[in-house]
């Protein structure tokens, strides 16, 4: 229940909260679930991305990285776990 | 039976794959097909982000900030009338110019992440791209980049990375100013410039308007130029409505 609840914060951040907050929310989801790191930096980039304001996509950039943070952290807490 | 010669679980990641294929594939229609769809479904959400902020920030109520802000509103318009007919007397300033749209701000810093605002105006109400934006007061904030029938998103000037050409001080000393992002901008001078803190930041518009003021001066006695660290005299943070008007 509460992975479902921290994920549709992450989801609804973009639209309510201030951007650190959406981070740290997609941080926590992305440990859960890793595609929602991706996701959210898309309907960040969605949403507010403007050709004048950046020349990157920082939203889907940082979503990628959260999404690979959260498969490294995933796979080695199942190592972890696997080895013992 | 499962014994330990059953076969690997099947991989488990396609699914995954495909979700995010499927939302990539729903966003990039929402965006480029029905731009104006994806802001639809964030208007309910952004106007009960801005209510809630509005309530946690302002605790004595909504309704007295709103009566304060009509008051303003209407301070507002005195000034500028006064403005105008003081504008007019100059001959080195353009005559103001007091039409374009009006458009409230949905979404600004901090929850938009690019030094960006999202505005309730858009092709129907006649902005274009390249629109400049003016802040209440006259003070141009930024630019329109993408517009949607109802919504425009407007890119500030003190997006991180930004360049925008201005001046500083009673001398018009020639700077480029470089977003710094979260309304604020950098700048150097050369160091015998004699620029001071506290120096008055222009950019163009109706003339030389101003739009900040030199937080701090960093020099170094190695270096020939001193760095100015500018703070804006409009809060993006707290822009409840703008202008949009043509380029000029």
């Amino acid at each position: 229940m509460i992975r479902i609840i921290l994920i549709a914060a992450a989801f609804l951040s973009p639209f309510l909260f201030p951007y650190p907050a959406t981070l740290i929310l997609a941080l926590v989801a992305s440990l859960l679930l890793p595609p929602v790191g991706i996701m959210i930096g898309l309907l960040v980039d969605a949403l507010y991305y403007t050709s004048g304001a950046s020349w990157l996509p920082v939203g889907i950039l940082t979503g990628a990285v959260l999404t690979l943070l959260g498969i490294l952290v995933r796979r080695f807490v199942k190592t972890r776990i696997i080895g013992s | 039976m499962k014994t330990s010669f059953s076969r690997r679980p099947k991989f488990k990641g396609g699914l995954a794959v495909g979700a995010i294929g499927f939302f990539v594939l729903l966003l990039l229609i929402l965006r480029f097909v029905f731009p104006g769809a994806l802001a639809a479904l964030g208007d309910p959400l952004w106007r009960m982000g801005s209510a809630a902020t509005a309530t946690l920030a302002f605790p004595e109520g909504a309704a007295a900030v709103m009566q304060e802000r009509d008051t303003l509103r209407i301070e507002n318009e005195v000034l500028l009338r006064e403005n105008e007919m003081l504008a007019a007397r100059l001959a080195d300033v353009a005559p103001f110019d007091a039409s374009g749209v009006l458009a409230g701000v949905l979404a600004r810093p901090p929850l938009a992440p690019y030094d960006v605002l999202v505005v309730g105006a858009g092709t129907k109400e006649g902005v274009t791209e390249g629109s400049l934006v003016y802040a209440p007061g006259e003070i141009p904030i930024g630019t329109v980049g993408n517009i949607s029938q109802s919504r425009s998103r407007v890119a500030l000037y003190s997006a991180s990375g930004r360049t925008t050409e201005g001046w500083v001080g009673e001398e018009r000393i020639p700077i480029t100013l470089e977003g710094q992002g979260g309304g604020l901008w950098s700048a150097t001078v050369a160091s015998d410039a004699g620029v001071v803190e506290g120096a008055v930041v222009y950019l163009p518009g109706p003339g030389a308007v101003p739009v900040g003021t030199v937080a701090r001066v960093k020099t170094s006695a190695s270096a020939p130029h001193a760095t100015l660290s500018i703070r804006p005299s409009v809060n993006p943070f707290m822009l409840t409505w703008v202008r949009i008007a043509d380029p000029l």
